[in-house]
């Protein structure tokens, strides 16, 4: 039987890997026989702690707006695992000489987060002892104390467009500090933040899209414009992915809205709204190598059955 | 045939062996500090105390902590631990890519120590590097061909030695096929091109050397043509708009310009076309047909008791249809139609109006318009028989698709997405394919045995189409397609049983009033279905879904066997733990105040035995099972906050020392030179030899570029 090319999982096969599994399974009794060996001595949460910072330390200068933000051997997003493992080692090591050393570890876990506010915290921390760390963390504070004032939430306006300024408004200042940060590999982190401020805009306009003039048409072309102005974002293809949900689901709508059935239903709009939406989709289906593409994959099939849903025939 | 239990045996025989090497481990890593060897803390205080941004200090820290770990090493063997994390921590400080992968690479080799976790922390680091692994995937392409090539030469060798023609020419033809046309793209040809483009964008386009741009120059025209080729066949399945996406993959590649253009053209043709059809559609009107010459009274009164339900009027129109028959076609067509709907809409109204449809056709028998009264009949059996015959046309296009299995090898299934891979085989078609007559004969009667002894075809799509048409005439059962509804239950049943859906079949039998025999008899499979299910994922977490199988069973097996087990499978369901595990060796390392008897580990189980590897973590202490002879029971222990904060701690860390066991890296999945045992039976005879494997492409993210 002639096997097709690529059709099934290859697996390690070495012989090298055999002998030592077989080596390993006649000393497996052995291993798993004997009793529970006496609690190991010193070094433990040291060599954890270690290793917590050296991940960290190896992913330092990546560019989160552009790449996919690094992630640990098991798939975990690697601040986050980095966090709960420096938690888990505070407890264990008991150690007050290696706060400043956890407090800064974790306050750069923080940022790669975008949490400012407890990076700040932390840092401020780290800066009032003393040491090489705490010049470090002094040197690092401007930028996160900015970025921590730059992205307070907003309050929620009165009438829908009265937030429209304030965005404005944050969206400039945030754009200043690109400049002046410019030689700080951690002037990515400004860039997410516009570009979280830019989403936050197109899901208001498309959320309050009834209540605002022309709230569709603005909504569509704003995010239209999220997509020009993130291209080389790491994420565009969500961007992308979402205009085609907006497009999908006005399809959807005008479909809800008049029967299908009905005189007044009309085909050739619906359609319209489909192809559309579809196009987008299609842009995304198209790329290797990233998760959007089985979701645009799924929203195309999605919308080839609401075309059959019009034309009557069954699926 | 296929046996390839070298590499097989050495996962599973390290899948085994992982966590145990791990809590082997894993108890050193979490120990609590001890102030037994005061330089190295402090050594290893002032590495994690240097800021990151300063690599030389941070260097010159981390080369004094190795300094002081070594002079102490031959005092206390666990410091040698210490220095993969270290080294780890020192590539961080490296500038250069080169440097830093193959200092990542020596780690990952175990140059550092065999500690699992260290080893697989470096490995992951590695592949987070693009031009590492756009390296390694291109040695494993040129390893794959040689592979490909050799493992040839062992076939045409072994078949030689047997005398085999066919086996000896085969690997030849398939060799030369592969110089001559070019493989589809697969899965690492995908991901090597994403990686270069993360590459370009990185702006690192220099690093490749001129042998590895001129390879993915040519995966780049490779997969423009395959792009070109989706979309000329979506063309000519008049698909424009899924032309329209494989286009766009094809533009950004910037290459073969005019064949896109060409395409674009037919396209833009197809859409507009297709839009002109549309609005042409929409813009017919209605003609009235010609209804001159026939007695409009007639038909009205028969059309006006029909819609009226009035089942006297009906029969008076049916005498008065028999005692005087129409004479225009016109006439006799709207009678005949709205007779044969009155008649079936009175069947279901009551016993007056209680005809068969052929009724009416035999009505009209003797009558010159006896052919148009039976097509008017025949066309509204149809109607109700409409599904039934749908899924009968799926059955003939699975039995074309079968035989044009066995005769060509091919198999489509009708899944759009299957035309789109035949698409990509197509696209490397070359005069090879004339010498596949030599293989048809032999093959072909391989493949007849196939189909005759199973299915070579999916029958999803049959079985979609008997599930429609069930449930299409669910609502309304009539004489007209009883029997066909009995035969597609029937017939959904076997297949789903033949499927393992016992449940769906089961539910088709109910339907079907099928007798009881044989919906116990299916009962009785469903039920060891469940409780097996209930043996394997036992610990797995899903205990809720399992105790709503068990109880199902429990209420509709009432008295029986099974009943008894699902019960018994409750009970354990009930006692088993439900706190957070940990063994007890990542206790005792955070914990070594636990009460923990040492007698309960020597393997005497007349003191009482525990399961080391399995201990329970509970709001406030700690329980676990012991064992004394053939008794069991439940021990809680309390301990205090501290002690449980620490234990929370532990289990959180060896439930990620476990993920990361867990976790396949590229760096262990391609370690060594994989051989495997190939024994076949097929055109060429009977085989068996040692042959290398090629490397595909396993990671997780495999799925995206498939």
């Amino acid at each position: 039987v002639t096997r097709a090319r690529g059709a099934t999982r290859r697996v390690p096969r070495s012989a090298i890997a055999l002998h030592g599994a077989v080596l390993a399974a006649f000393a497996l009794p052995g291993v798993a026989g004997c009793s529970a060996p006496e609690p190991s001595p010193a070094y433990g949460p040291y060599r954890t702690l270690l290793e917590v910072v050296a991940e960290l330390d190896a992913t330092r200068d990546a560019d989160l707006y552009r790449f996919d933000p690094p992630r640990d051997v098991s798939g975990e997003s690697l601040p986050r695992a980095v966090l709960s493992r420096l938690e888990r080692i505070e407890v264990l090591l008991g150690d007050p000489a290696l706060a400043p050393a956890i407090e800064f570890a974790r306050a750069q876990a923080h940022e790669r987060l975008s949490g400012f506010e407890a990076a700040q915290a932390g840092y401020r921390q780290v800066a009032a002892g003393e040491g090489p760390l705490a010049a470090a963390a002094a040197a690092a504070l401007p930028f996160t104390t900015a970025m921590c004032e730059l992205t307070r939430p907003l309050q929620d306006p009165a009438r829908p467009l009265d937030v429209l300024a304030p965005l404005a408004q944050r969206r400039e200042e945030l754009t200043k500090l690109l400049d002046v940060y410019a030689d700080d590999p951690r002037v990515c982190l400004a860039w997410i933040a516009i570009e979280r401020l830019d989403v936050r805009l197109r899901e208001y306009l498309y959320r309050n899209r009834n209540a605002i003039d022309d709230g569709t048409r603005r909504a569509v072309d704003h995010a239209r414009d999220v997509i020009a102005a993130h291209a080389e974002s790491r994420r565009l293809l969500e961007h992308v992915l979402r205009l085609g949900d907006f497009l999908a689901e006005l399809a959807r709508a005008q479909v809800a809205a008049i029967d299908p059935e009905s005189a007044e239903f009309d085909a050739t709009r619906a359609r319209n709204a489909i192809a559309a939406a579809a196009e987008v989709y299609a842009e995304v289906a198209a790329v290797d190598g990233a998760p959007e593409r089985e979701e645009a994959r799924a929203g195309l099939a999605a919308l080839e059955a609401l075309a059959q849903r019009l034309t009557g025939t069954p699926p | 045939v296929r046996r390839r239990f070298a590499g097989l045996t050495a996962l599973s025989a390290l899948a085994l062996l992982a966590p145990v090497a791990l809590l082997a481990c894993g108890s050193a890593a979490l120990a609590p500090t001890s102030p037994r060897s005061p330089p190295i803390e402090r050594a290893l205080r002032d590495v994690l105390l240097e800021p990151p941004g300063d690599p030389s200090r941070r260097l010159l820290a981390i080369d004094t902590a190795r300094a002081v770990i070594r002079s102490v090493e031959d005092e206390e063997a666990e410091t040698t631990g210490l220095l993969a994390p270290l080294e780890m921590l020192a590539i961080g400080c490296e500038t250069s890519r080169e440097e830093r992968c193959a200092r990542l690479e020596a780690l990952a080799d175990g140059e550092y120590g065999a500690d699992t976790l260290s080893r697989r922390l470096a490995a992951g680091a590695l592949e987070r590097d693009p031009r590492w692994l756009a390296a390694r995937l291109e040695g494993d392409a040129l390893y794959s061909d040689f592979a490909a090539f050799w493992n040839g030469v062992l076939r045409t060798a072994f078949s030689a030695l047997q005398g085999n023609p066919i086996g000896v020419l085969q690997p030849l033809v398939v060799g030369i096929e592969g110089v001559v046309r070019g493989q589809p793209l697969d899965p690492r040809d995908r991901k090597r091109l994403t990686l270069e483009r993360r590459l370009r964008a990185e702006g690192e386009p220099a690093v490749l050397d001129p042998r590895t741009r001129e390879r993915v120059a040519a995966l780049h025209d490779q997969s423009c043509r395959e792009a070109l080729r989706l979309a000329r066949m979506a063309l000519e399945r008049r698909d424009p708009v899924a032309a329209a996406i494989h286009l766009d993959g094809a533009r950004a590649f910037l290459r073969r310009e005019d064949e896109v253009a060409e395409i674009a053209v037919e396209i833009d043709a197809q859409l507009a076309a297709r839009r002109e059809a549309l609005a042409a559609a929409l813009a017919v009107e209605p003609v009235e047909i010609d209804l001159d010459g026939f007695d409009r009274t007639r038909v009205s009164a028969l059309v006006a008791a029909w819609l009226a339900r009035d089942a006297a009027a009906l029969a008076a129109a049916q005498r008065d249809l028999e005692a005087e028959p129409p004479t225009h076609h016109a006439e006799h067509y709207a009678a005949a139609l709205a007779s044969a709907n009155a008649l079936r809409r009175a069947s279901r109204l009551g016993p007056p109006g209680a005809a068969d449809l052929r009724a009416v056709a035999r009505r009209f028998a003797d009558t010159e318009h006896a052919p148009l009264a039976a097509r008017a009949s025949t066309r509204l059996d149809a109607r109700d028989l409409a599904p039934f015959h749908a899924a009968g046309d799926v059955a003939q296009q699975t039995r074309r698709a079968t035989w044009r299995f066995v005769f060509t090898g091919e198999r489509i299934s009708g899944d759009p997405l299957e035309a789109h891979a035949d698409a990509r085989r197509a696209e490397t078609r070359s005069w090879i394919d004339a010498l596949a007559p030599i293989f048809w004969l032999p093959a072909t009667l391989i493949r007849g045995a196939y189909a005759a002894l199973g299915e070579p075809i999916d029958d999803r799509r049959r079985i979609d189409a008997l599930a429609a048409a069930v449930r299409a005439t669910r609502s309304a059962p009539g004489a007209a397609h009883d029997l066909a509804r009995r035969e597609a239950l029937a017939e959904l049943a076997e297949r789903h049983e033949r499927r393992g859906e016992y449940w769906k079949a089961r539910l088709a039998l109910l339907e079907a009033r099928a007798d009881r025999d044989s919906i116990e008899e299916l009962e009785a499979k469903l039920a060891d279905e469940i409780l097996a299910e209930g043996d394997s994922d036992r610990g797995g977490g899903g205990d809720r879904l399992r105790e709503a199988r068990l109880r199902w069973l429990i209420g509709a097996l009432p008295d029986t066997e099974h009943a008894a087990r699902a019960r018994q499978a409750l009970a354990t369901i009930a006692a088993s733990p439900r706190g957070e595990p940990i063994a007890l060796r990542f206790a005792l390392a955070v914990a070594p105040e636990l009460p923990i008897d040492p007698g309960w580990q020597d393997g005497d189980e007349r003191n009482g035995e525990i399961d080391p590897e399995r201990i329970e973590l509970l709001e406030h202490g700690i329980a676990f099972a012991l064992r004394e002879g053939s008794q069991t029971r439940r021990v809680s222990i309390d301990v205090a906050s501290e002690t449980h904060e620490r234990l929370l701690a532990a289990a959180a860390e060896q439930r990620w020392r476990y993920a990361v066991a867990r976790a396949a890296t590229y760096h262990e999945l391609h370690s060594g030179i994989p051989v495997e045992l190939y024994a076949g039976l097929g055109v060429s005879g009977a085989s068996a030899y040692p042959r290398l494997v090629e490397e595909g492409y396993d990671l997780a993210d495999r799925r995206y570029y498939e």
